[in-house]
């Protein structure tokens, strides 16, 4: 028989026998619907993750060097006790480390007045060379960045600008010293724990280490990778030129440390993983149990249309016919009700992520894997029913009393 | 043309055996009008199922149109059951989710594209007079609508061989002779028929009457 009569037949029986077909597919459009949503549910977490490391750092692909090593963390204002970490040490990076791309550098310091057109606000306020804007992934929504320089210029996050009413080419004050305005840097929204990411001053680095921190040791080091995926090589690579630059013997602890955002979002995604695994686990008993009710009521159905089966046989259908025609029904409504289960899961997953915000995200090939997979169950689920049906021998049934 | 030599047709299930048809010798010529009478048990319905090929003889020889039928494979008895034989039943045996023109087109689906072309099921509708039924379901017709719906089906793939197990029997009398009058009418068109009944009045139209008892031709 032609595939494309199968499929008709198959859609003529479905969609004539209404309610058999409902119930028959019910538990599979549940267990389809119940993966998507559940997957999305990770995915959108996972994706919440990244997007808020994105908002933090810029890029997740990087490595940043802070002053202070294991023994000399703890306060929040170690960091700035430690002056280990200089300019020398990023030029040093850049020189002998490979599958580097880019290496910025900065001093920061928070609570800084910053006082406009009669205006104040504290914000932090980084010195960083100019490179910082495409390392952090920021973009100048007026004005421009500035060069490597001394000069007197600042670029103002879209927060400081807001509070400070200030604009390019105005002036704002900096920690008692004039600055005049060059950029403003498009909003950034919120990091983690919901703080501003835009109550931030940028100027150049010689001008903060000149002119306002008066020191030449750095606060943060910032390394983008060229090769993300190799990111503990390069960390690995970073630390030994670190350690021999400071002239740390073996075995004596560090006095700096390497952040990888790489191995944050690992962790974080160790912990989704083992919860992910429950789920699939869940999703795959309920296809399992679609499965037992799709095959059941093929059964019935094999056994309830006996005479219909016994007519089709008198009209020239083979055994292999009959195993055919029951076979695809059973994968067409297994099909049928995983693409219903993924629709609605993503209707679902669009409805939530719009109305309550959620973080949700549809992972597509997880969706198409759970359709192909219960499709698989319909095959598996009808090949014994089918059998069953295609084993009716018509002789008998036509000799009984009629239906 | 058909022809059963020496057939017997002994059934084996959990009890003991039971034969229903033994030593049957019988000669249909093309065109011929044959009724099959009977009690019930004389193994009426066994013989018409041995020559629409739906069952096996035990032993014996049976030879339709030419083609030796035992040892042939289920394939092969399928195709000639599609090809050779049109079947009607007492019961009409319509499919009850598809309509009258989608029963009529059943035996197509199983011809493996040496189907007849599209206008075949509609012109066989209007031959047996209920075109205007096609798009109703076999519940919304009446017995005699259905048993003709069911000789369309049987005659959709133009068939050598027409097989009637009762087929007025469950029909009133004036139905039951309109149907009579249609399968006379396809006789006269050339079409051989076979046709098994316990009713006297039908079976004397027949051109020859065959009488089974107990398994043999009596």
């Amino acid at each position: 028989m032609r595939l494309g009569t199968l499929a008709r037949l198959s859609w003529r029986a479905m969609s004539r026998s209404r309610v058999r077909t409902i119930l028959s597919g019910m538990g599979l459009v549940i267990g389809v619907l119940a993966i998507t949503i559940t997957v999305a549910t990770g995915e959108g977490a996972r994706r919440a993750v990244r997007g808020s490391f994105k908002a933090m750092f810029g890029s997740i692909d990087v490595l940043f060097v802070q002053p202070g090593g294991p023994a000399q963390r703890g306060m929040s204002t170690a960091a700035d006790a430690v002056t280990t970490l200089t300019p020398d040490d990023a030029a040093a990076i850049t020189a002998q480390v490979s599958g580097i791309r880019e290496v910025g550098l900065a001093q920061d310091a928070s609570k800084i007045v910053a006082e406009a057109n009669g205006q104040n606000t504290t914000t932090s306020l980084w010195g960083v060379t100019a490179n910082w804007r495409s390392l952090h992934g920021d973009s100048v929504a007026s004005g421009s960045y500035f060069q490597d320089t001394d000069a007197r210029v600042a670029v103002l996050g879209s927060g400081v600008a807001a509070s400070l009413r200030a604009s390019v080419g105005q002036r704002v004050r900096l920690s008692g010293i004039d600055f005049d305005v060059v950029g403003v840097l498009a909003p950034n929204g919120a990091g983690p724990g919901g703080i501003s990411l835009d109550n931030i001053v940028y100027i150049p680095l010689g001008t903060a280490s000149r002119r306002v921190f008066n020191k030449t040791s750095l606060n943060l080091i910032d390394v983008a990778l060229a090769k993300p995926d190799a990111w503990q090589e390069t960390q690995g690579a970073v630390e030994r030129v670190v350690r021999a630059r400071h002239a740390l013997a073996p075995g004596q602890i560090d006095d700096f440390r390497v952040i990888a955002p790489r191995a944050m979002l690992a962790r974080m995604e160790s912990v989704d993983s083992g919860l992910a695994r429950t789920l699939w686990w869940v999703g795959a008993l309920g296809l399992g149990l679609g499965g037992v009710i799709v095959a059941v009521l093929a059964v019935t159905a094999a056994l309830q249309r006996r005479h219909e089966i016994a007519t089709c046989r008198a009209c020239g259908a083979t055994r292999r016919d009959i195993l055919l025609q029951f076979w695809a029904e059973s994968v067409c409504t297994a099909t049928a009700a995983a693409v219903l289960g993924a629709l609605l899961g993503v209707g679902v997953t669009a409805l939530g992520a719009t109305m309550m915000r959620a973080n949700l995200a549809i992972d597509w090939p997880v969706t198409l894997g759970a359709v192909l997979a219960t499709t698989l169950v319909g095959v598996i689920a009808g090949y014994v029913p089918a059998r069953r049906a295609a084993s009716v021998d018509p002789a008998i049934v036509l000799r009984e009393a009629a239906p | 043309m058909i022809e059963l030599q020496h057939v017997s047709k002994t059934y084996t299930g959990r009890a003991a055996p039971v034969t229903a048809l033994s030593d049957v010798s019988l000669r249909v010529e093309t065109g011929e009008f044959v009724a099959i009478v009977g009690a019930s048990g004389s193994g009426k319905s066994t013989l018409l199922q041995i020559l629409g090929c739906l069952d096996a003889p035990t032993t014996g020889r049976y030879v339709l149109d030419g083609t030796p039928v035992q040892g042939l494979d289920d394939a092969e008895l399928s195709h000639l059951r599609n090809r050779r034989v049109g079947f009607v039943f007492q019961s009409f045996n319509l499919l009850p989710r598809a309509t009258a023109i989608e029963n009529v087109e059943l035996p197509l689906l199983y011809a493996n594209g040496a189907a007849p072309d599209a206008s075949a099921a509609p012109l066989l509708l209007e031959r047996v007079g209920v075109a205007h039924r096609a798009r109703h379901y076999p519940a919304e017709l009446s017995g005699g609508e259905q048993q003709r719906v069911a000789i369309a089906r049987a005659l959709v793939m133009s068939p050598s061989l027409l097989l009637a197990d009762e087929p007025t029997g469950n029909l009133d009398a004036a139905t039951g002779a309109q149907v009579l009058q249609l399968i006379h009418d396809l006789n006269d068109d050339g079409l051989t028929v076979v046709l098994v009944t316990h009713d006297p009045a039908v079976a004397a139209q027949a051109d020859r009457r065959i009488t089974l008892a107990n398994g043999r031709i009596a």
